[in-house]
């Protein structure tokens, strides 16, 4: 990695709160993530690639617009009485007003998409495994470069069916999670967390969630600021079930409970760099063999 | 508003919740969240409550952990002090 006065130059400022991955680091984000891919083909995983755009059908179904409003990005084009104009309104940020009506926005996470896939059916006593990866997007008023960024990178681990099993699959996940951070030269611990919700029911939720213990984030301290969650290990109960109408029985008595588990890959460098520096060749060996695994898939961007 | 009222309006709010849930008698030592008496929801609402009952507002962050594990342990989170 070169450097320019001290700062790491592996991190391309896109501007609109959105950085891209070169050399070293994105060689690294990539080596994680297809050790994380192992993991998932080892408890089965189905692989899944999904769109980017997410239905607004799909997330109103989650009640995402309630827990998360601050944080949707919507996809939408302007309306036809303005497309022969479009550069002049586009660049006089006249834009306001003369937007469609928006039917998807850019998704958020990735599991999602699974209880869509899911939805109306009947899925059968059998634990269900996906795997799925790619940018998410969450606005950001302040964001920051690998740490807070309006897209980053997530991979994850969807479960769905019985919820002993979901719990026992979420706690190997998270196990080996700590083992590879502490491979990494990492101090990250698992904690229980909660979300940041949104809105008057927060409360609730976040006291219900935190006493159900229905999600650990792998936390790394950094040298400033407050910890980086790196990774998170969640339990839904029913929840998604019950939205998406996914039943474990013929009969549908019973919904599916479902977890997941994400990786935040860009905060993963993040994490590293923080702890090692810039310089791939001061990272830990299993770093630098992450690197050497990922830097054949850089050329594919 | 005694220790002995505010249990019996706690236990007597979770068995109007917790209809058609709630399989034989709720003692003080009944797991609330293990027998699936209480909700996400039903938390947002009973935190309603008990700002009702106190007259005051609650701080969820500041709350112990195992708060939602049976009434004793309601009362002692929410008005032992």
């Amino acid at each position: 990695v070169a450097s320019e006065d001290g700062r790491e130059t592996s991190v391309l400022d896109c501007g609109c709160g959105t950085f891209g991955l070169k050399g070293d680091y994105l060689a690294l984000l990539l080596g994680i993530d297809r050790t994380l891919v192992g993991w998932a083909s080892e408890l089965g995983a189905a692989p899944r690639r999904y769109p980017t755009l997410i239905s607004t059908e799909t997330l109103l179904r989650t009640d995402y617009y309630t827990s998360f409003p601050s944080q949707a990005t919507f996809a939408v084009r302007a309306v036809p009485d303005v497309h022969a104009e479009l550069k002049a309104v586009v660049g006089e940020a006249r834009l306001q007003g003369r937007l469609d009506r928006p039917t998807s926005q850019l998704r958020p996470a990735l599991c999602y998409h699974v209880y869509e896939e899911l939805a109306g059916k009947v899925v059968g006593p059998e634990l269900l495994v996906f795997t799925t990866g790619g940018p998410c997007y969450r606005h950001e008023d302040e964001p920051a470069r690998l740490t807070r960024q309006r897209e980053f990178t997530m991979r994850e681990i969807v479960l769905v069916g019985d919820p002993e099993a979901i719990r026992e699959r979420r706690l190997t996940l998270r196990r080996r999670s700590e083992a590879l951070a502490r491979d990494l030269g990492l101090e990250a611990k698992a904690e229980v967390a909660t979300d940041v919700f949104f809105g008057t029911a927060s409360r609730g939720r976040l006291l219900y969630q935190r006493e159900r213990q229905l999600k650990w984030e792998l936390l790394q301290p950094l040298r400033q600021g407050d910890p980086l969650a790196i990774a998170s290990f969640n339990l839904h109960e029913e929840y998604f079930g019950h939205a998406f109408g996914i039943h474990r029985d013929e009969a549908r008595s019973l919904f599916v409970s479902t977890g997941c588990a994400a990786w935040g890959l860009e905060r993963w460098v993040a994490a590293l760099v923080d702890r090692h520096g810039p310089e791939a060749t001061r990272w830990p060996e299993t770093a630098r063999k992450l690197v050497q695994s990922g830097a054949p898939l850089e050329n594919l961007g | 508003l005694t220790e002995a009222e505010i249990r019996d309006c706690l236990r007597d709010w979770i068995r109007e919740r917790a209809q058609g849930r709630l399989n034989g008698e709720l003692t003080d030592e009944s797991p609330l969240l293990d027998l699936g008496l209480l909700s996400s929801l039903d938390v947002t609402e009973l935190i309603l409550y008990v700002e009702h009952l106190k007259g005051d507002e609650v701080d969820v962050e500041a709350l112990e952990p195992g708060l939602l594990t049976n009434i004793n342990t309601l009362y002692r989170g929410f008005f032992g002090d």
